[in-house]
């Protein structure tokens, strides 16, 4: 994948917002260092030293002011290096407008390996793609930019050309991208669309928490940016739950979650089986006495036949990230559950879609394989520190309930896409064990005795009826992954089935030999 | 297709080649958990190991893999699995022997039944469900057979010449209704007859003499056959194969039948199976009349068809056989070397590592320790052959 050329454009804020302006006040166009990755940005987030200028060029003219500067934007004002080379009173009127992204052949895979989206430009013809950014949010820690439009342009054009393309294009979306308030939608409202990943051990959610937001952006966790100055939030919160065991479409949970002032939130969640999208609706600040909650659940809803769970406690630690590629947002939640009285704990990782950036190319249909491909980035980020971790979805609710019936340490353990090494390690766990592998595997180094080993497509359609018609009659206690491809289907299966994550030491031993 | 198997997973290939069609279907193999170390994944790509003890474990996965892969074939070869092929082919309509056709070739009870009322001789036999049913048999004819009802490879025969033995060999076994029969001892001389079928019509049929009566097997003990090319025994064996096999129903695949020739010169029944003879038998129809009666199977129930080779029933060719001999846990090395296998007309050898795998002695009638392909110009000069080969064998 080719480099992607990008410019940076500083210029009076009057251009983009609605106020006067001087038509000669200066305007910069200032080259940054190439985007290696490639791949077209919904959104693109420039830290102080991102704006580093290869060179600064006053427009229209396109003359060279100035070249290798460290800094030409410092968060929220202009870099002091940059106000030094331009006339005194004109600075204070400046800011970031826009972001030209320059793609120059070699496109064909539009960098879907960090969220990129593809952007179907056939440039054999030798057509440029620009993808014009307009910047959208200003912070101390940086400035960020959404896609307004995109449009193709001949290579040879000049950066005066393109400027002029780009200014036709420029009012594309203002009403969303110039308020705070109107940059973002959120699609599926009323249902959590979340993934989640079980920890085991006594792995600490905070130490995690610190080690993933470090990571945003970088290798491990490649086309996300932070939340720009939310980037980190913590919580925590004491909940009381019931079970809805009646009627059947409204299966689930309800919840009063205390506040600080003394009154509740009631969350209720609809759910028959454990998935991906669970509808969920609140009611907030209500003014119900701790240990009257059955009365209020009476009187609000005397329909449902529920069961009372143990509370809770929770502590979450949210990594709130952005995709690069798709400009959805996303909450990195960690978070440690204590039953309260008993402390039983339960700590996982969430994985939830929040809102999307209103952007040029913006579409819902994206949501689901970002979700997925961060998931497997977390899951291959924890197993890498050796972090024993399962993908499920497995809920708050199937814990609580389980609480109440401790697991068996001897039941039926199913690996899914187990490969020798994994085989080998497993036999350790001196239980009955059943292997799900891709047709077409070697089985050489994985048959033993009693172990039942399936060549099934675990990505396909049809899985969900081996699930249900050969796995089920086994009786398998957990499922567990043996790789990252196969996380999701084990985490289905488990749901389908009902099942809860495996324990830790089976969690460790699958894991560390996958790894 | 879908193919049930019980046997090593090399049982479908004669050294390198696969005897399965396997340019023309796309399988999927039900195995059991021991020996798949030389499973090819790119041959067999669909392949599950399980437990075929937990018959409900095995039918799910194969109810699972008929719907999911469009099966259109059941193959199920091996003795203990014809039933459940069997019935799948019935639940779900597919070409090939029922589960009412196949049980009576299972039960042999049944199955000499349906034999004895077609006019063929077939042993006394009564079944016993019981410790009483036994002891109502009538003892005072002499030598009897105790044997199971669904068993294979002689593996549950036992010859008993007394109640008080049946009681012995029942009270070990503890059997339950339906497991058991107790058949008339016949003496005389066994034969094999072994036939590939397409359509109802017989392809091929050799008979083969055995030089060991399956039931005798024992540790150190010498096993084997030989082709039969002529002679009144030859024809009334051929005859009655056809017979006994239309009266079954059998349409399409390969057979194995056994029989009595008796000392007073009649031919009676002892038995016969709905796919081909195992043990190396496939081996002495290949060498000798080019035919692969296990490839013949194998094709047939794949729904492609079998062709035989046009020489296959020449009655000039030379007589051919198995030579094959038992473990014997206090014996010491055997062998014979391969630089005598030209002088004693040997053109294979085959040995078998798991021979006697539970306490160095002989399971079952097939479980040979070594088995040798000879050929000979005659009837006499095989017999010579085997004689100097148990010689030297031994040595």
């Amino acid at each position: 994948m080719s480099p992607v050329q990008r410019v940076l454009v500083i210029g009076e804020l009057g251009r983009q917002y609605a106020m006067a302006h001087r038509q000669d006040a200066p305007l910069l166009a200032i080259p940054l260092q190439a985007d290696d990755g490639g791949g077209q940005r919904a959104v693109e987030f420039l830290r102080p030293a991102d704006t580093a200028a290869v060179e600064v060029l006053a427009l229209p003219t396109l003359t060279r002011i100035a070249s290798g500067l460290a800094q030409t934007w410092a968060g929220t004002a202009m870099a002091a290096a940059l106000r030094a080379l331009l006339p005194g009173g004109d600075t204070a009127r400046l800011g970031p407008l826009m972001l030209l992204r320059l793609h120059d052949g070699g496109q064909r895979d539009g960098g879907q390996r960090d969220g990129g989206q593809r952007d179907g430009v056939q440039r054999d013809g030798g057509q440029r793609l620009v993808e014009l950014m307009m910047c959208s949010r200003l912070r101390a820690a940086g400035a960020l930019f959404t896609r307004a439009a995109r449009f193709t342009a001949d290579p040879s054009a000049s950066l005066d050309v393109l400027m002029g393309q780009a200014w036709r294009l420029a009012k594309s979306l203002q009403d969303n991208i110039l308020s705070e308030n109107e940059v973002c939608t959120h699609f599926e409202s009323g249902t959590e669309i979340e993934t989640k990943i079980a920890l085991g051990g006594d792995t600490s959610p905070w130490s995690l928490a610190t080690l993933l937001s470090e990571a945003v952006g970088g290798a491990e966790l490649p086309g996300l940016i932070p939340d720009v100055g939310n980037e980190m939030q913590r919580w925590q919160t004491r909940q009381h739950s019931y079970e809805v065991l009646a009627p059947a479409a409204e299966a689930g949970y309800v919840a009063f979650i205390a506040s600080a002032a003394g009154r509740y939130s009631f969350k209720q969640k609809r759910f028959a089986t454990e998935g991906l999208r669970r509808p969920e609706s609140f009611r907030l600040d209500l003014p119900i006495d701790e240990g009257h909650f059955d009365r209020y659940l009476e009187k609000e809803f005397p329909h449902l036949e529920t069961r009372r769970l143990p509370s809770h406690t929770r502590a979450k630690f949210d990594v709130n990230v952005e995709s690069a590629g798709t400009g959805h947002f996303f909450g990195i939640e960690i978070d440690e559950v204590t039953v309260v009285g008993s402390g039983e704990v339960m700590r996982q990782v969430e994985i939830e879609y929040h809102r999307s950036w209103i952007h040029d190319g913006l579409s819902p249909d994206t949501i689901e394989p970002e979700l997925e491909r961060i998931t497997g980035l977390i899951l291959a980020f924890l197993h890498r520190r050796g972090v024993a971790a399962q993908r499920t979805y497995y809920s708050k609710l199937s814990f609580l309930r389980d609480t109440l019936d401790p697991p068996s340490a001897t039941g039926r353990i199913a690996i899914m896409d187990v490969d020798p090494t994994t085989a080998a390690a497993a036999r350790g766990l001196d239980r009955p064990l059943v292997y799900v592998i891709m047709p077409g595997t070697p089985l050489e180094h994985l048959s033993a005795r009693h172990t039942n080993i399936y060549s099934v497509d675990f990505t396909s359609p049809g899985f969900p009826g081996f699930v249900d018609r050969v796995l089920r009659p086994l009786a398998p206690q957990a499922i567990v992954a043996g790789s990252i491809r196969s996380a999701r289907a084990a985490a289905l299966a488990s749901a389908q089935l009902g099942l809860r994550p495996p324990d830790t030491a089976t969690m460790a031993i699958v894991n560390g030999a996958a790894s | 297709m879908l193919i049930l198997n019980q046997m090593p997973f090399r049982w479908m290939y004669h050294e390198d080649r696969c005897l399965l069609p396997i340019d023309r279907v796309d399988p999927v193999l039900i195995t059991r958990f021991h020996n798949v170390g030389e499973h090819d994944p790119s041959l067999f790509q669909h392949t599950m190991v399980c437990d075929f003890a937990d018959e409900a474990q095995v039918l799910a996965v194969a109810r699972w893999a008929i719907e999911t892969h469009g099966i259109r074939r059941i193959i199920g070869l091996e003795e203990r699995v014809v039933l459940t092929a069997a019935a799948l082919r019935t639940e779900y309509g597919l070409p090939g022997l029922g589960h009412a056709e196949a049980l009576v070739f299972r039960d042999k009870v049944a199955m000499k039944r349906a034999v004895a009322a077609a006019g063929v001789r077939v042993p006394a036999y009564v079944a016993v469900d019981s410790i009483e049913d036994l002891r109502r048999v009538d003892w005072s004819r002499g030598r009897a057979v105790v044997k199971g009802r669904f068993g294979a490879g002689s593996e549950d025969v036992f010859f008993v010449d007394s109640l008080a033995a049946a009681e012995v060999i029942w009270r070990q076994r503890r059997p339950g209704p339906g497991e058991y029969e107790v058949e008339e001892f016949i003496d005389g001389t066994m034969y094999h007859c072994d036939a590939v079928l397409d359509g109802g019509q017989v392809l091929f049929a050799q008979v083969c003499e055995y030089l060991l009566r399956p039931g005798d097997f024992a540790p150190g003990a010498t096993g084997g056959s030989l082709t039969i090319h002529s002679g009144p025994v030859r024809t009334a064996i051929l005859a009655l194969n056809e017979l006994v096999l239309r009266t079954l129903g059998m349409q399409s695949g390969a057979t194995h039948l056994e029989v009595f020739h008796n000392t007073a010169g009649e031919l009676v029944f002892c038995e016969v199976a709905c796919r081909p003879g195992g043990a190396g038998l496939d081996r002495i129809y290949e060498c000798g009349f080019g035919v692969n009666t296990l490839a013949a199977a194998l094709h047939l129930e794949s729904g492609q068809g079998y062709r035989v080779p046009h020489c296959a029933d020449d009655p000039t060719r030379p007589v051919v056989g198995i030579v094959a001999f038992f473990p014997d846990p206090a014996a010491g090395p055997a062998g014979i070397a391969p630089e005598r296998f030209a002088e004693l007309g040997i053109v294979e050898h085959k040995s078998n590592k798991w021979a006697g795998v539970v306490d160095g002695n002989p399971r079952h009638g097939g479980d040979y320790r070594d088995r040798y392909i000879v050929v000979a110009e005659s009837d006499a000069a095989y017999r010579e052959r085997f004689a100097r080969i148990e010689k030297e064998y031994w040595r």
